[in-house]
């Protein structure tokens, strides 16, 4: 009989694989995980039950469950008592239900999430100043990335690291004084921002006619997207902004993607390759603790490299919620890594009924 | 077989096809009759019901992949639509809407005076859609009215309203001559001015915000068809039947793949009846999985396929919770999708065979659950026994219904159904009185 491990010693096999991946199997550990879960998550259990996926059945990560983001709306999916439990915006798609993501060991998340921080954003291993356009702990107390920032700020943060965004709202002119006083005395800087603060700073950039010029190896990473806030901006036209306004080159703007309900991030490659002298182009990349599928929206299989599909998430770092996270993200696979894609043209000539997304899009 | 690719025109060219429409109008509506007018439209209309045409062929050909219907779909639906534009039924509706069919050509006698309908010289539409023959009745009545029409196509889209109006070139060179259709991408400033400007009257059809910015360049009349809901209603003591009603709602779900403003998104089944409305979603479920195999669904953008995982995982969730809710699925893809929820509150759907069904228990609350959508309410499916057909037909007009059909004909209005809640023709023209001494 398979001896099923505790839940102490998945967690700090997991933890000792986040210190130490080289060399481990990824595909044991995960089965591990699932073990664990199925025994302890049990409105996980009924639903592995109702689609005939047990441990005794799944023999590859691939195949372990995965769990849809609005599971995390109606029912806790946790594998014990939790420390902290982070709560999703709520404003998505004009739902008032928030999403609850339990943790019940932090430091799961914590290292995590600053390992792979520290990789795509640090590589140099410098400690830069953090100037943060994202909320003080304070201000969004049951936010996961204002949880992640706090750790960053203080963990890997330099000398003068700040936060320009707090109950009172966002700071510009301080974070602007913040950025010529970084300009003057020639010290590089990480800001760290919501992609929709970001572009307020643009704008208000834009407006008083004011440019910076951030001092050599300064970086950016912005997550969020800035949909419905403010005006819309491409990609393209963010990283020509980071240009402009803050001369900081294109390969040290980093985008960050992450969701409250996963333990674990994203972030462009961008900054890693420059310093790794990698020639691939730009996407997503996770940690060696997390795999993505790409899988087709119709009959949810993998689908080939460069075709799009719904992203597919597993994340060991989830071991006291769930591995297994089913996005309605739509990307593709690339590399190492996947991209995320934007809404597809043309989608809208459809017919002459209202459907849900229109309904909730006017809400 | 070469898709209909619209050249997009420039505006000078837009302005030399809107001056020859109106010179060919002014050519038939001073000597063409209305009758003879009907004639060519209902014989335009027969081509598409001959299987053996080659209009007919090339629309079956073509249409699948502009409107991602199935092969299937588009063979079944084209009789439906053309069905309705025979002579006998457009002469009704003259009739009905105008009176007298003589009223564009001569003043008649009405209430003691005289009466003469003008027709706009030009009508704009806007065809905004892929769904196949959205707005083609508006183009028949404008016709039908003497009026020259200038038809903006969807980009995506365009065949049918070309091979109408070649078809209806090649019966009729004189009327042909009176309707353009066009096609550009969105955006084209310069030629929407042209285009809007420039018509006595714009109808056009889609999301409200495209309809406003639509308005704003109209210099005459406006009338829009904003994207609207439709619903059925099935009273306890139709139940009885529930097999061959859920076969039928189902049709109705199925044409179109729901894609329509007369797609029932949720039927509302009252409690007390032979089956519950819980056994009726399963019955739902059953006959769209007989009416896949029939009328299989066509391609989908993956938006939309997200948009119905993103229901059916909210559902299955729901359940494992303890909601009062069961997903009924199609065992593979998204082909069909029956929600049912104990939660009587009225949700629009993510299309593509996505139904909801609900209990009610009696009418008040199944208006409580209508009553914020007035706005956007289309049409109604409704089976109840004679004795409250009226009883709820009246409910649902009063709320904003603007037709209650049989389920299993939502889909095929009838040429009296005054779409929008106004008459069709006479809403078209304006009327003159000569009181004679």
């Amino acid at each position: 009989m398979k001896a099923i491990p505790s839940s102490t010693d998945v967690g700090e096999q997991v933890l000792e694989f986040i210190h130490h991946p080289e060399g481990k199997d990824f595909n044991t550990l995960a089965l591990a995980v699932f073990a664990y879960q199925f025994r302890l998550n049990l409105p996980y259990q009924r639903f592995c039950l109702g689609r005939g996926r047990t441990p005794e059945t799944v023999t590859r990560w691939q195949d372990i469950p995965a769990v849809p983001t609005v599971a995390f709306k109606e029912l806790d999916l946790t594998c014990g008592p939790p420390q902290k439990i982070f709560l999703t915006s709520g404003t998505t798609r004009g739902q008032d239900k928030r999403g609850r993501h339990f943790v019940p060991d932090l430091r799961l998340y914590h290292d995590s999430a600053l390992a792979h921080f520290a990789a795509c954003l640090l590589p140099d291993a410098r400690s830069l100043p953090m100037l943060a356009l994202i909320p003080a702990p304070d201000a969004l107390p049951a936010s996961s990335l204002t949880q992640m920032t706090e750790w960053v700020i203080t963990e890997l943060g330099g000398v003068g690291s700040q936060y320009f965004i707090d109950t009172a709202g966002i700071h510009l002119e301080a974070f602007v004084d913040a950025v010529a006083r970084a300009q003057q005395a020639g010290t590089a800087v990480c800001i760290l921002a919501l992609t929709s603060a970001l572009v307020a700073f643009f704008d208000w950039c834009e407006s008083h006619g004011r440019t910076f010029a951030l001092p050599r190896g300064s970086r950016i990473m912005d997550t969020g997207g800035n949909k419905g806030k403010g005006r819309a901006i491409s990609r393209n036209g963010l990283l020509q902004s980071c240009w402009k306004y803050l001369k900081v080159p294109g390969y040290y703007c980093v985008n960050e993607y992450g969701m409250t309900e996963m333990a674990s991030q994203f972030y462009d490659n961008v900054l890693r390759n420059r310093f790794l002298r990698s020639t691939q182009p730009r996407y997503k990349i996770g940690p060696p603790w997390v795999r993505t599928l790409v899988v087709d929206p119709e009959t949810l299989t993998e689908v080939p490299p460069g075709q799009p599909g719904l992203l597919r998430h597993f994340d060991l770092a989830n071991c006291g919620s769930v591995m297994a996270i089913q996005t309605d993200d739509l990307g593709y696979a690339i590399g190492e890594g996947f991209e995320i894609m934007g809404r597809a043209p043309g989608a809208e000539a459809r017919g002459c009924a209202l459907a849900l997304d229109e309904f909730l899009a006017a809400q | 077989m070469k898709t209909h690719d619209t050249v997009t025109p420039s505006p000078a060219e837009l302005q030399v096809i809107i001056d020859r429409l109106l010179a060919a109008r002014a050519c038939v509506w001073q000597h063409r009759p209305l009758h003879s007018v009907l004639a060519s439209l209902a014989a335009t209309a027969a081509v598409f019901l001959d299987p053996t045409s080659q209009a007919r062929g090339e629309v079956e050909a073509l249409l699948p992949a502009e409107t991602g219907l199935s092969p299937a779909m588009i063979h079944h639906v084209l009789p439906l639509l053309f069905q309705e534009y025979c002579a006998e039924r457009l002469a009704a509706l003259v009739h009905e809407e105008l009176g007298d069919p003589d009223i564009l050509d001569t003043f008649v006698p009405a209430l003691g005076s005289q009466r003469k309908a003008y027709s706009p010289a030009l009508i704009t539409q806007v065809l905004a859609g892929n769904l196949p023959g959205a707005g083609l009745d508006s183009v028949i009545f404008a016709l039908l009215v003497k009026a020259a029409t200038l038809v903006k196509a969807s980009s995506l889209a365009p065949s049918l309203p070309l091979i109408f109006a070649r078809t209806l070139a090649d019966i009729d060179p004189d009327l042909g001559a009176c309707l353009a259709v066009v096609s550009w991408a969105g955006g084209q400033a310069a030629l929407e001015e042209i285009a809007y400007a420039r018509a006595d009257i714009v109808l056009a059809s889609g999301a409200d915000e495209s309809l406003a910015a639509i308005q704003r360049r109209v210099r005459g009349r406006f009338i829009g068809y904003g994207h609207k809901v439709s619903f059925s209603v099935i009273a306890r003591e139709r139940l009885g039947d529930a097999a061959e009603l859920a076969r039928q709602a189902a049709y109705d779900v199925v044409l179109f793949d729901q894609r329509g403003c007369l797609s029932p998104q949720l039927v509302y089944v009252e409690a007390g009846g032979a089956v519950s409305p819980g056994e009726f979603a399963a019955l739902l479920a059953h006959a769209l999985e007989q009416w896949q195999t029939v009328l299989p669904r066509g391609a989908i953008p993956a938006e939309a396929s997200v948009a119905i995982r993103r229901v059916r995982d909210e559902t299955e969730w729901q359940a494992l919770a303890g909601k009062e809710t069961t997903l009924y699925a199609s065992a593979q893809g998204t082909e069909w999708t029956v929600i049912y929820e104990a939660d009587p509150r009225f949700v629009p759907s993510p299309l593509y065979r996505t139904v909801r069904v609900k209990p009610f228990s009696t009418l008040a609350q199944l208006k409580d659950a209508i009553m914020p959508w007035r706005a956007h309410l289309e049409a109604a499916g409704v089976a109840a026994g004679p004795a409250r057909l009226r009883e709820i037909a009246d409910m649902l007009g009063q709320v904003g219904v603007s037709r209650i059909a049989r389920i299993g004909t939502m889909q095929i209005p009838p040429l009296s159904w005054r779409h929008g809640g106004r008459p069709r023709l006479a809403d078209l023209v304006r009327w003159v009185t000569l009181e004679e001494a």
